[in-house]
């Protein structure tokens, strides 16, 4: 018999799983190939020292350490989502006061400058109400979303939701870049 | 044990803390267990055990209840041991900065049992330690918990034919480790031998 193939038969021997006969073969083979032997006392020392290895416990009391930690992990756990809340509130509101103060800012300049641009005033009202409605009907969407698939998907909205804001603000300011060019130049 | 194991299952998901706590109570030796055998360490084991549970009980919705609860929980517990691994390696904490080993807890035991005990238990830590994580977590399964090639299969995600040449492969791996550690300790007898009465003489 071939080594490979003792070889291969050893791990079922050492589990007491491979037959009689060829366990028989296997022994005949060990007697007197001294590798194939050195192999098979080394997988038995490890099937002797594993098999009867015994489960270890925790130390005492382990179910009240985990009440504990699951108590504290409460109160000191952010949802997703709240996270996000937050995270989208300082944004609305620094879009809010930053960007529009920016233009109000030139608008009381061009005011200063030429009081008959008071169409420009016209543009920023427009803006806000489209954004207004923008708003209003996708945190819609986005609270129906938040009923019926979890948190991802009111994120994923309310990304979008704060990129269009940024977007629209962003807009408003270059429109005030323009109308200041085309001013100047008037 | 199933029904009732079932009962607390669903009593958890109902919102019942009481329950997890009793189902928790019920598993926490296999969990601690395999984190010890894992991570070769009591501190790290606790931690990870605690970890397991704060995560089944995060995840206990998703659990498909065709599923043996013991296996979807060992399948937690052994992606956790396998992550902290991964996250020791790529973070290279050594083992010597970990806190130190201690010894599981056996009461009634008398005290040559007990050296004969520790003895064995520190060499199997010391070769679970030098096997990859993969192997050893499969030697872990296969000799602490019993289960089949394919309950295997199902904790660690893998396939059969996978779990058997990891397991084959481990355990030539530890028996090269245990051949070596032979060969070492008896070169090492003779020599302790001959240097004691030169050095007592000094
Ligand atoms: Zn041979």
């Amino acid at each position: 018999m071939k080594c490979e193939i003792v070889q291969e038969q050893m791990m079922d021997g050492v589990t007491g799983t491979l037959g009689a006969r060829r366990m028989a073969e296997s022994y005949a083979h060990l007697r007197q190939c001294t590798s194939c032997r050195e192999r098979w006392e080394a997988l038995q020392r490890v099937e002797s020292l594993l098999g009867h290895a015994q489960l270890c416990a925790p130390a005492p009391g382990f179910s009240v350490r985990l009440q504990k930690r699951l108590a504290h992990r409460r109160s000191t756990r952010w949802s997703p989502l709240a996270i996000f809340f937050i995270a989208f509130s300082t944004l609305l509101v620094t879009g809010l006061v930053f960007l529009p103060s920016n233009g109000i800012f030139q608008w009381v300049w061009y005011q200063a400058q030429d009081p008959r641009s008071l169409a420009w005033l016209q543009d920023v009202l427009d803006q806000l109400v489209i954004t207004g409605r923008v708003m209003t009907h996708l945190a819609g969407t986005v609270m129906f979303m938040l009923f019926r698939h979890g948190w991802w998907l009111p994120i994923l909205g309310y990304g979008l939701l704060a990129g269009l804001i940024i977007a629209a603000w962003m807009g408003l300011y270059s429109l005030t870049k323009v109308r200041r060019a085309v001013m100047h130049r008037a | 044990m199933i029904d009732r194991e079932r009962v607390w299952v669903e009593e958890a998901l109902a919102g019942n803390e009481e329950s997890f706590i009793q189902l928790a109570d019920a598993y926490a030796s296999p969990v601690y267990n395999l984190a010890y055998r894992m991570l070769g360490n009591a501190a790290e084991a606790e931690d990870a055990a605690q970890e397991t549970f704060i995560r089944v009980y995060t995840r206990l919705h998703t659990y498909d209840r065709s599923r043996k609860f013991s296996s979807w929980l060992l399948s937690i517990a052994s992606h956790h041991c396998i992550d902290r691994l991964r996250r020791r390696r790529d973070n290279a904490v050594s083992l010597d900065e970990l806190p130190p080993w201690n010894e599981p807890a056996c009461e009634g035991e008398a005290p040559v049992q007990k050296v004969i005990r520790r003895e064995r238990e520190e060499t199997i830590r010391r070769l679970l330690d030098q096997l990859p994580p993969h192997y050893r977590l499969v030697m872990v399964l296969r000799y602490w918990y019993d289960l089949s090639y394919e309950e295997m299969a199902e904790v660690t995600g893998s396939t059969v034919s996978a779990i058997k040449s990891r397991l084959h492969r481990a355990r030539l791996h530890m028996a090269e480790l245990l051949t070596e550690e032979r060969k070492r300790s008896d070169q090492w007898r003779p020599v302790m031998g001959k240097a004691q009465p030169v050095a007592m003489g000094r």
